[in-house]
């Protein structure tokens, strides 16, 4: 049967585009920055033993400690949105937009007045976070259907609440940094590997699992009815796809911020390039994802230099014009 | 054959079916009418292991449906949702999903199983689109879809939930003549219908329900001859010559 192959022949050619993509958007975040690295020294760095040159410190503890931040990071949103998009049946749902990213924040903020400001506990406590919200966006979609309205208002209200709770937080403990702009906005100015180890294996883990479960997710598309019919336990799924998704949410949280519209922008462009099949989706989705983020970061970092604006904010100009136009582009009858 | 023995189901506690007794077995027809709100798509959903049943029974070839695994009743009973998505996927990615209740973790598909989608894509002429996304195809062509990824599916049993909704009649007339000849290929076959003279004219036997009763099950020249479509529904259907003369008078 030779159905399915053009998929596969355009499936190889995007591939080949992602990875370019992966691997240019590395090379200019490592090179290019307040100090310029050349080549040459990148090279030197990496073959040399020691660490005591300034392109060497440079690469070790700045540069590859953020890229490395991003790809992960932006890996992980952009397999959380096609996820939940996936699960509440609802494209422009993304982890920033239904409050999942602000639930995690709350999460950090709350870890920060314990004192806890990296390791497992972060990862986990911002997991937890995100879970609790993508849990309550899900009965609200369950309960009073998935349309735009519902879950976009659902999300601006537990982004506003959960926001309020932050705020509140610091301002009754003022010696807590945490909630400062950069980590509103999304920012990878302050990764450690303390707070990116843990968040990595835990994005590695789950991205893992869900590549495993693209047909599960594929069915569950099918509408809840269908998917009992084809013989899917759909209650105990949607939950482990809310929880796997939570867990890329919260992982990426803890690391950079409320880092938004990643989940939103780069599944819409996959789905458009490979299709909204979860096998190329996700998949794609990482690959895309990380790379824009990487990119991303490295133009917020450098085109407005000597000043440094932080990823989120540089998103955001992208990322708000977009959602207009994916509300706009469904009130006018399109749908993806 | 699938037996129902006095089967009462609904959602939470709200009971919709009231000891439904019937059975349905290889090779036939049947279509399930009422009015709206009747409990038709209810039955359709407790048959199929959607709903829980509350009381009663439903035998697979005398074995109890509730005792068995989701997927493993889901290799025997194809159930078609009366909503038709349009998921984000290719024609033939959609079909080849009717593998899913066959296949155990991690469910990747085979050769084999592309075959059997691709063979049921031949047999409802959508093989052209295989590679077509489901949301480009109009309310007839995705209605073939959906049926040929419950062919794929294998199952002995196929449940529909008003399948000819939004169909021109050309397409309703060529379903119900596609249903009819899977009946006849050996397949049992339940759909909830709202075109009684279509329900009639394809229909081995005809199951009508009212209030979440089953009033009647019967051939169609007996539920004419009856007078329950009359009871049911208020109106009255009139049997000429032929099989495919029936007339509302």
């Amino acid at each position: 049967m030779k159905f399915l192959l053009t998929n596969n022949r355009k499936a190889a050619a995007l591939w080949l585009c992602g990875i370019l993509f992966l691997l240019v958007s590395v090379a200019l975040g490592v090179l290019t920055g307040a100090a310029e690295l050349s080549a040459a020294d990148v090279l030197a760095a990496l073959t040399g033993g020691e660490r005591t040159t300034a392109a060497a410190r440079i690469l070790f503890y700045v540069r590859i400690p953020r890229v490395c931040a991003a790809l992960f990071c932006g890996a992980a949103l952009a397999v959380s949105g096609a996820v939940i998009q996936g699960v509440l049946a609802n494209h422009l749902a993304s982890p920033g937009m239904i409050g999942v990213n602000a639930g995690a924040g709350l999460a950090v903020t709350l870890c920060a007045v314990c004192g806890v400001l990296g390791g497992w506990r972060l990862s986990l406590a911002a997991f937890l976070g995100a879970f609790a919200c993508v849990l309550a966006v899900s009965a609200a979609a369950k309960h009073w259907g998935a349309t735009d309205g519902v879950v976009i208002l659902v999300g601006a209200a537990l982004n506003s609440l959960l926001g309020a709770f932050s705020d509140a937080v610091v301002a009754v403990n003022p010696d807590v940094s945490v909630m400062n702009s950069e980590f509103r906005a999304g920012d990878f100015s302050a990764v450690t590997t303390g707070t990116l180890l843990p968040a990595a294996i835990a994005i590695t883990a789950a991205i893992a699992i869900l590549l495993l479960l693209t047909n599960e997710l594929d069915v569950l598309s099918l509408g809840e009815d269908n998917a009992r019919g084809l013989g899917m336990q759909t209650g105990k799924m949607r939950v482990l796809f809310l929880l796997l998704s939570a867990l890329l949410a919260g992982a990426a949280v803890s690391v950079a911020g409320l880092l938004s519209f990643v989940g939103l922008l780069v599944p819409h462009a996959v789905r458009r390039l490979a299709g909204g099949a979860a096998n190329r989706l996700l998949p794609f989705c990482a690959l895309f994802g990380g790379a824009f983020t990487v990119l991303c970061d490295t133009a917020a970092r450098t085109l407005f230099a000597p000043y440094e604006l932080p990823v989120g904010i540089f998103l955001s100009f992208l990322g708000a014009p977009f959602f207009l136009y994916l509300l706009l582009r469904r009130r006018g009858g399109h749908h993806d | 054959m699938i037996e129902l023995k006095q089967l009462c189901a609904g959602y939470t506690s709200d009971e919709v079916l009231h000891g439904i007794t019937a059975s349905l077995g290889h090779g036939m027809l049947v279509s399930i009418v009422g009015p709206n709100g009747c409990g038709k798509s209810t039955l359709l959903k407790t048959v199929a292991g959607i709903l829980r049943v509350q009381n009663g029974e439903v035998l697979l070839d005398g074995i109890s449906a509730s005792a068995m695994r989701r997927d493993a009743l889901a290799a025997r009973i194809a159930y078609l949702a009366q909503g038709k998505q349009a998921p984000a996927m290719t024609v033939g990615e959609m079909v080849l999903h009717g593998r899913f209740p066959h296949l155990h973790f991690p469910r990747r598909y085979s050769a084999r199983d592309r075959e059997i989608a691709g063979t049921a894509m031949e047999a409802l002429g959508i093989m052209q689109y295989a590679d077509t996304p489901v949301a480009a195809l109009s309310g007839g062509m995705r209605q073939s879809a959906y049926l040929a990824m419950a062919l794929t599916q294998e199952a002995d049993y196929i449940l529909l939930d008003e399948p000819t909704t939004y169909l021109d009649i050309a397409n309703q007339i060529s379903l119900m003549r596609l249903l009819h000849k899977l009946s006849r290929d050996g397949h049992g076959i339940a759909a909830v219908m709202h075109d009684l003279p279509l329900s009639l004219a394809y229909s081995d036997e005809i199951w009508v329900m009212r209030d979440g009763i089953l009033v009647m099950t019967a051939s169609p020249q007996e539920i004419v001859s009856s007078g329950v479509l009359h009871e049911v529904f208020g109106v009255d259907v009139r049997a000429d010559s032929g099989q495919y003369s029936y007339h509302f008078v």
